[in-house]
């Protein structure tokens, strides 16, 4: 029954995807691209951290790798070179794929933190070499290539980027999902679990870990690939902190324990970049919260919360949704609107443009419009409400305020009840 | 050709001035059961991980089936014939029973690098995998994750894995540490048939899983093999009563 309804659901999920060049505009699908880039990438990266259970925080350096290889591929083809364009993803997958092979053999030779550490020396080394280095890297600049058609297939417009680019995920999914149910995907969890055991069982652990590493560079690279025949551009800024650290906060705000998570992830950060960006200055600020709200209440990401509750529902423990949810819902709602009352306020009057205002005006402070509604920033209500909001909404929804409450919500299950033990997994 | 599958040669172990272990000589006969036992910090502890790999010897020789295994990384130890249990359960904690015996089995039979399950050696190695739940009595509990698991299963499935390995000498650290009498009857019954035909060596400190399942023991004390022999002989050796049992209560 529930196996169905999953097809079913995959099914309608694909129909939409196909179509949506049909019904969607030219920002639909620039937002879908990145989406589905970014989803790559954190299904590379939690290959190695999901699967093997190695946190590595300089995955930018292999997504950079394959853009740079791919952009160098399509100016080759521009000039007459016989590589098919629908292949170029490739050319970054195998870029990423050999330079993980060498980082990876150095960096698993040790675990955990100093794990960590190895990735982030190596993704700082490459980033300083790709800013000395102007002739391979472009400096400031960067470098620029385009998509030539291959044969009867045209890639100038948007709508084909988008094609490729979902094709190329879709494979990316298949073959991940295949590596983590095979024998071999067994073994790597083994080695997240318990190395120790696992060399003891005869497995030479740090080949297998090198050969993850590489498969993760190499997805982390195919990424890249796509990104260059999107952007048409590479540059230095691809092997910067940033990268390294967007696809952890996606693959954790997703839940590295499901082997979908990254993907909800990817779609989510990416979507609140896109539209945030328009929104606040301050987009990056709330991303965080949502982080590190994340973290603390969802430690299994969202879609570890997703399947927690359809495990819930499956086992008749309890409803999809249930009335201590929705108070849950109204109280983060709540808290949100507070807090960005809060931030928003205080984020314009220490800007400059606010301080210029004020000499302008002669020492009067203008009132701060936030969407759409003026507040007087030198009076006390704004903040009050703001604090009132954030607090209030807060305690509703970690449920502290439920026992106030009349007996509407006894007896159900709160939102913290359904949490799963850690790192479960699908 | 050579009787002793697993011989130790003048096997002494030094960490920086403190030496641990002097001239180890001892040699383990094909198919017996032999114990480790001796007093706190007479050395079994350093004695099994040498032979286990976890150190490479300060001099000696250790062979298995005649060839030299001293100082062997543990995927090789464990290809040559050894595997090992561990003291502090070492199970997979969030993979299934029967995925963490698979993962032994697996490798016995080469499958260290599959990414599908096609050919007749995987219904060799469902089926051997099959074998070894069932003789652990674990076939209802093959779905649960190894955490969810009670202690005395969990050890249960530790000896599994080391023996589905294949290995034709087993390590044991204390097999029935921290079990109740009830629970080291049964894992002593159990290691008893699992190892059937195998070389077993064991440390152990409960006398009664000792003189039960050994068929020789060692005593080791002060980093030196004071005695070797039958259970019987080790019980009535007067050295042994003074040095290591005492009164004889234990």
């Amino acid at each position: 029954m529930s196996r169905i309804v999953l097809v079913l659901l995959g099914l309608v999920a694909a129909a939409a995807l196909v179509a949506l060049p049909a019904f969607g505009g030219l920002a639909t699908l620039n937002l879908a691209n990145k989406i589905m880039i970014a989803a790559v990438f954190a299904l590379g990266f939690n290959l190695l951290w999901g699967q093997a259970g190695l946190p590595s925080f300089g995955h930018a350096a292999y997504y950079g790798v394959g853009t740079f290889a791919t952009i160098y591929m399509m100016d080759a083809i521009d000039r007459g070179g016989a590589f098919p364009t629908p292949l170029l993803p490739l050319v970054g997958a195998g870029a990423g794929f050999l330079f993980g092979l060498v980082a990876g053999w150095f960096a698993t030779v040790r675990s955990g933190v100093y794990f960590a550490m190895i990735t982030v020396a190596i993704a700082e080394l490459v980033s300083a070499l790709a800013q000395k280095w102007e002739g391979l890297f472009g400096g400031e600049a960067g470098i620029r290539s385009i998509r030539t058609n291959w044969g009867p297939l045209d890639f100038q417009s948007t709508g084909s980027v988008y094609y490729l680019t979902l094709v190329w995920t879709l494979i990316v999914l298949l073959a991940l999902y295949g590596l983590q149910r095979s024998p071999f995907g067994l073994v790597v969890r083994g080695i997240r679990e318990r190395e120790l055991r696992i060399r003891f069982l005869g497995y030479d652990a740090h080949r297998v870990k090198t050969v993850v590493f590489a498969l993760s560079a190499a997805v982390s690279g195919l990424a890249g690939g796509l990104l260059a025949i999107s952007d048409e551009s590479a540059s230095m800024v691809l092997f910067g902190g940033a990268g390294s650290a967007f696809v952890v906060l996606n693959t954790v705000i997703g839940g590295a324990g499901v082997f979908l998570g990254p993907v909800i992830g990817a779609a989510l950060t990416t979507s609140f970049a896109y539209f945030g960006s328009s929104l606040s200055h301050f987009w990056p600020f709330y991303l965080g919260v949502v982080f590190v709200v994340t973290v603390l209440f969802a430690p299994e990401g969202i879609g570890g919360a997703i399947l927690a509750r359809w495990r819930r529902v499956r086992d008749g423990a309890g409803p999809l949704i249930g009335l201590g949810d929705l108070a849950g819902l109204a109280g983060a709602v709540l808290a949100m609107a507070g807090l960005v009352l809060l931030i928003e306020l205080t984020g314009t009057i220490c800007s400059e443009a606010y301080r210029a205002e004020i000499a302008s005006l002669k020492g009067v402070w203008p009132p701060v419009r936030i969407f759409a509604i003026s507040f007087a920033p030198l009076t006390p209500w704004p903040w009050l409400v703001g604090l009132v909001a954030l607090i209030g909404g807060s305690r509703l929804a970690l449920g502290a305020g439920r026992p106030i409450l009349p007996r509407l919500f006894a007896g159900r299950p709160g939102p913290r009840a359904d949490q799963t033990r850690p790192g479960e997994s699908a | 050709m050579n009787a002793n599958t697993l011989k130790l040669e003048g096997v002494a172990k030094t960490f920086g001035v403190v030496r641990v272990l002097e001239a180890i000589d001892l040699d383990i006969r094909q198919g017996e059961r032999h114990a480790l036992i001796g007093p706190n910090g007479a050395g079994k502890s350093t004695l099994f991980n040498l032979i286990s790999g976890a150190f490479a010897p300060t001099s000696g020789l250790i062979a298995l089936n005649g060839t030299s295994i001293g100082g062997l990384v543990p995927h090789a130890l464990n290809r040559a014939g050894l595997g090992r249990s561990f003291q502090i359960t070492h199970v997979f904690d969030r993979l299934t029973v029967r995925e963490n015996i698979l993962l032994a089995v697996m490798g016995r039979f080469g499958k260290r690098w599959s990414l599908m399950r096609i050919g007749p050696v995987w219904a060799q190695i469902a089926e051997e995998t099959d074998r070894l739940i069932a003789g652990a009595n674990l076939a209802a509990q093959a779905g649960k994750r190894a955490a969810d698991l009670a202690y005395s299963e969990q050890r249960a499935v530790e000896i599994c894995m080391t023996v589905g390995t294949g290995a034709s000498v087993i390590l044991l650290d204390e097999p029935t540490a921290g079990m109740s009498r009830e629970e080291t009857r049964h894992i002593i019954e159990f290691i008893r048939r699992m190892t059937e035909g195998r070389t077993l060596v064991m440390v152990e400190h409960d006398m009664d899983v000792v003189f039960t399942l050994a068929d020789r023991v060692s005593v080791l004390v002060n980093g030196r093999i004071l005695v070797t022999g039958t259970p019987a002989e080790i019980r009535s050796d007067p050295r042994v009563r003074e040095a290591y049992l005492g009164d004889g209560e234990h």
